[in-house]
């Protein structure tokens, strides 16, 4: 199977948390790659990361049911819905200037397939030398 | 079958504001495909809620119901993890984020696939 490419034409994919009041659309190909982090927080959160430039996220609604939460460097912002618990994007470390939604927090209908790569968040300094992830695009 | 024999293994949120224990001998582990298992990729083992111990953090537990609202879902009103939950099929039980237990290996304990989405 063909996995995903990063000239892939873009469609808008739309998601949100459970209870429905954190929606949300990103705009990414058909085909997604997405991260699949050992960190502390990403290991107990079952979270799957596809991460986009600002410019290519945004929030529907909900932003007044989001909560933050930070720890460590406090540089990633942790969001997730204070009615239903539900984490469907954040800030992260890797890209501060980015967001990383959950892609198992996306609507049905729009990923023609998933391609899941695992990262070593666990290991932060080593995985990410130069402090960050690679520019987005 | 049991996989191993029982123990007490501990377990927190991420902020460590909700701590718990519990006692089991791990039959198995199981997934669910339902809407909320599916979003926070759940892997629990059940266990009886008298193997099972609030140790902190009642006062950051937060509640969501849904649906027949029977499932207590809980997660930590700080640091947004999901511990555990109460059961909808058997509310008597505690689904355990097993994510969330200390010097907790899998390997070895089998994996049961539920089928939540099909629940009336």
């Amino acid at each position: 199977m063909k996995g995903p490419s990063t000239n892939a034409p873009e469609i808008t994919h739309t998601g949100g948390c459970h209870c429905g009041r954190v929606r949300f659309e990103v705009t990414a190909p058909a085909r997604l790659q997405v991260t699949d982090c050992n960190c502390s927080i990403c290991a107990k959160s079952g979270y799957l990361h596809l991460i986009v430039p600002k410019s290519k996220f945004q929030l529907l609604s909900g932003a007044e049911w989001l909560t933050t939460y930070q720890f460590n460097t406090r540089t990633a912002r942790h969001l997730f819905c204070s009615l239903c618990g539900v984490k469907s994007f954040y800030v992260p470390r890797s890209h501060p200037d980015g967001y990383s939604v959950n892609a198992r927090c996306l609507d049905e209908g729009t990923v023609e397939e998933l391609v899941i790569v695992p990262s070593d968040g666990k290991n932060w300094e080593r995985t990410y030398p130069s402090g960050r992830g690679r520019p987005l695009t | 079958m049991a996989s191993r024999s029982p123990q007490t293994y501990r377990g927190s949120c991420h902020c460590g504001a909700v701590q718990f224990e519990i006692v089991t001998d791990f039959p198995e582990l199981t997934t669910c495909d339902c809407s909320i298992c599916r979003r926070k990729n759940a892997l629990m083992v059940k266990v009886h809620e008298t193997a099972f111990r609030l140790l902190s953090g009642s006062e950051a537990l937060r509640t969501y119901r849904f649906h027949t609202r029977t499932a207590k879902h809980h997660f930590c009103g700080t640091c947004g993890i999901y511990t555990f939950h109460r059961k909808r099929v058997t509310p008597d039980y505690y689904g355990i984020n097993v994510f969330c237990l200390e010097d907790f290996d899998p390997a070895g304990i089998p994996v049961r696939a539920t089928v939540g989405a099909g629940m009336p």
